[in-house]
Parts: C-alpha cells; structure tokens; sequence
C-alpha cells in the first residue's frame, strides 16, 4: 500500500480541490452515495500546536455519488450546508490519517455534527466512509510538522 | 508435586465486595430474580388481537430482533467468562454467572412473548436485514469465539466492545428503551412492559460491567488495548446506525409514535457518557477505579 500523498495543507483550496477529485474518481463513493443530495461543510478549530492559527472550513459539493465543487466557502454556505461536521484539529488530524472513524467521533462526541443530525446521516453510513477513505488517499500535511508524525493523542 | 492453586475466596482478605463487580452481583441477586413464567400475558394477547396489520407485523419484527439477539448473546458469552475464570478473577466471574443466567431468561421471556401473545412459531429470519445480520451472525460470535485461540488483553476488548458497548449498550438498550416507551405510551401490553422492565435493568447491569471490564483493560495494558477498543467501535457502530436504519427503512410510517430520532439520540447519549468513562480510565489506576468508580458503576447501572 502506498504512502498517502502529502503535497497539499491541510483544509486550504488545493487541498479541497484534490479530495473532490478523488471522490470524483471514485466508484466506491459513487455507488455509496448514489442517494445522497446536499452540500458537507467540514470545519476544523484552531489550534496553534498544529500550526492551525484560525479556523479553516471546507465546502464539497455533493449530489448523487458526483462531488459538483470543492472549495473554501463562501458566504451562505454555511447556511446551504446539509450537513456541517466540526472538531478540533487534532481530531482531524487522526480523521485524515485513518484512525479516527467518522461515525465513532461523532458518538463520542470527538467530532460534532453542528448542522444536519445523526438521523439524516444515517442512510450515509457506507457514502461517509468513502468520503473519508477519499480524504485519507488525498493525504495533505499540518502547517507544524511536528503535529504530522503519527499519534493517538 | 503440583504447584499450590491460589484461591481467593479462603485467601487473606477473601472476597473483595468493593469490586464493581462485587457490587453488581450483589444487585443481580436482589433484583434480577424474576421468573419469566410469572409473567401474565393474557391481557397482553387480547390487545395483540387489537392491534392493525401494520402494528402486529412492527411489534413482531422488533419482537424477533430481540429474540434473535438474546438468543446470539447467549450462545456467544461462554469464552468471555472462561477467560476471566482461567486469570482467577473470582469475583467477576462470580457476577458473569448471573449474567449468562439473565441472558438465558431473556431468551424465555421473548419464546413466551412470540408464541403466547403473537401465536407465531414460523420461521422469521426475514426481519435479520443485512447490517443486523453482519453483527448478530459475523462480529459478535467471531469476537467471543476468539478468546478460545487469544485470551490477550486486546482480544478480550474487542470481544467487550463488541457484546457490551455495540450489542448490549447500542442496539438492545436503544431497542428496550424505545419498545417500552411505545408500548407505556399506548397503554398496551402490561406483561411485555413488565418484562421488558426487568430485561432494561438486567442491561444495565450487564452494560455496567463492559465498562468497568474496559476500564480494568486500559488501566492495565494502557494504549494498545485503548486503541484496540476505538478500532472496533469504528468497524462497528456504523453497522449498527445501518441496523436502525435498515429498520425503520422497512416501513414508510411507524405506528405507535416510534420516532428514529428519539432512537438515535437515546443511543448517542448513552454512547457517549460511556465511551467517555471509558477514555478516563488512560489516566487513572486500579486504585481510582476502586475507589471512585464503584459508585459509578452502580450507577450505570441504574442508567
């Protein structure tokens, strides 16, 4: 297996852009969110440790197992959102680095899904894993590099 | 000459009764002594024969949801309360007894229910949808069987996770609690709420105990058995959030007030505080769990 890339920082347009292209390029996403109609917006609090300074958000736009844009928001996003799941960056960080399950960092209350409910993702189970099987093959690095070497903080 | 067995209970000291475990054996005996046969299920089958097509067949597939997962419980508990025998924990395997006995009863209490209130005695696997299929058939006997080759530490969390947190604290807590404020709520079936009111409170007590097992693992194995434990809660509760899905997607309203998002949050709530619980034990010793956690336990389980 591969080492995920790590061109891109994390939750910056490049790096949004280059997750949408791998949901795009991916028919495990597809087939798994063929259903699926409404933007995520993905928002990570700010955290000097990890070289995160202020909060950074990030917008796909997905529609039926497509993902239409990736991109930083913009003003009303956050009201079109379907769903808006926030956390801190070291949550993130394992998100992205594939120990942290989505669903699981929800229930723990690591993650929070500040717009949308657990309910309405509940038919998304399988198109959330894909998303995040996305977002780690994306990879992407934390401007502090100390905060890139493996952890389970 | 062979090697002197240590035994606990003739040992200085002998049973410590402040162990949670201690403490949760102490409440089965006073409390969970019911007897499913005592149950009176008559008025319980005159409002079956009330009910529309549509409330029967609901009540009959959650109905055969529970039976098939106390059944699968039953069946798969053994290997854990072998492990914790063979490493001389006398005093939790003293409350497993229990345990395995509850389980044993709840699996009566639905054989009544199906056969003496819904008169049902077919075949009724077509209720066990994929994801329900995938923890009750694949994960929860692959997990306990498990412990029979490997008895580490890592094992029997993903075994705990596995029965305690997902099976017993995700599905049947949310499950039970959702059943009986249904049938409370519509004034129907007296003997089925009675019963379901023991199995909640033997839950709990079964619940509470997954906590203090995890709890004891982190303390003494620290990250890897912690790790272990949020592994397998990412493998498997998007399982179960598909089970609760996979059930209400089954019909397009649901009788009784049923609401999913009642259901949901019942789940994560109690999913949370105890996770959390569980996370805490990274920074503490046996010591804090004896001595705070006793209390807490208990108090699970009357959660």
């Amino acid at each position: 297996m591969s080492e995920p890339k790590k061109e891109y920082e994390v939750f910056t347009q490049s790096w949004v852009q280059a997750w949408a292209d791998e949901l795009r390029s991916s028919e495990a996403y597809r087939l798994a969110a063929i259903k699926w109609e409404g933007a995520l917006m993905v928002e990570m609090e700010a955290d000097p440790d990890y070289g995160i300074d202020a909060e950074r958000a990030v917008f796909l736009d997905l529609w039926h197992g497509d993902c239409r844009s990736g991109r930083l928001p913009i003003d009303g996003d956050q009201d079109n959102a379907e769903f808006i799941i926030r956390g801190p960056a070291a949550a993130w960080k394992r998100v992205l680095d594939g120990d942290l399950e989505p669903i699981f960092g929800i229930m723990s209350g690591k993650l929070k899904l500040t717009r949308g409910s657990m309910t309405a993702l509940m038919p998304f189970v399988g198109a959330a894993k894909e998303l995040v099987a996305a977002a780690v093959r994306t990879g992407g690095y934390f401007p502090n590099s100390n905060s890139n070497e493996g952890e389970n903080s | 000459m062979s090697a002197q067995r240590q035994l606990t209970s003739t040992a200085a000291g002998g049973l410590n009764r402040n162990l949670p475990p201690m403490r949760l054996w102490a409440k089965a005996k006073r409390v969970g002594i019911w007897d499913p046969a005592d149950i009176p299920l008559e008025k319980d089958r005159e409002d079956w024969l009330s009910l529309s097509d549509l409330e029967r067949e609901v009540l009959l597939h959650l109905t055969s949801l529970f039976q098939a997962g106390e059944e699968s419980v039953t069946l798969d508990l053994l290997p854990l309360i072998q492990v914790i025998a063979s490493e001389g924990r006398l005093e939790e395997e003293m409350f497993l007894t229990s345990f395995l006995w509850e389980e044993a009863k709840h699996v009566d209490f639905f054989s009544r229910v199906l056969s003496e209130v819904f008169g049902q005695n077919e075949d009724l696997s077509r209720f066990m949808t994929p994801s329900y299929q995938a923890i009750f058939y694949d994960a929860l006997p692959q997990a306990l069987t498990a412990l029979r080759e490997d008895s580490s530490p890592v094992a029997q969390a993903t075994a705990s996770v596995t029965y305690n947190m997902i099976v017993e604290g995700v599905l049947a807590e949310t499950g039970y609690h959702s059943y009986y404020q249904m049938l409370t709520r519509n004034n129907l079936m007296p003997g089925i709420q009675e019963g379901i009111g023991y199995l909640k409170s033997d839950e709990a007590r079964h619940i509470a105990y997954g906590v203090f097992l995890l709890s004891r693992l982190v303390i003494e194995n620290g990250d890897e058995v912690w790790e272990a434990i949020e592994r397998r809660m990412g493998e498997l509760l998007p399982q179960a959030i598909m089970t609760i899905h996979e059930l209400f997607g089954t019909y397009e309203t649901m009788p009784f007030g049923l609401e999913v998002d009642e259901l949901v949050g019942f789940a994560t709530s109690q999913f949370e505080r105890r996770i959390k619980r569980i996370e805490k034990a990274r920074n503490q010793t046996m010591d804090d769990i004896l001595k705070v956690d006793t209390e807490a336990v208990v108090a699970e389980s009357n959660a």
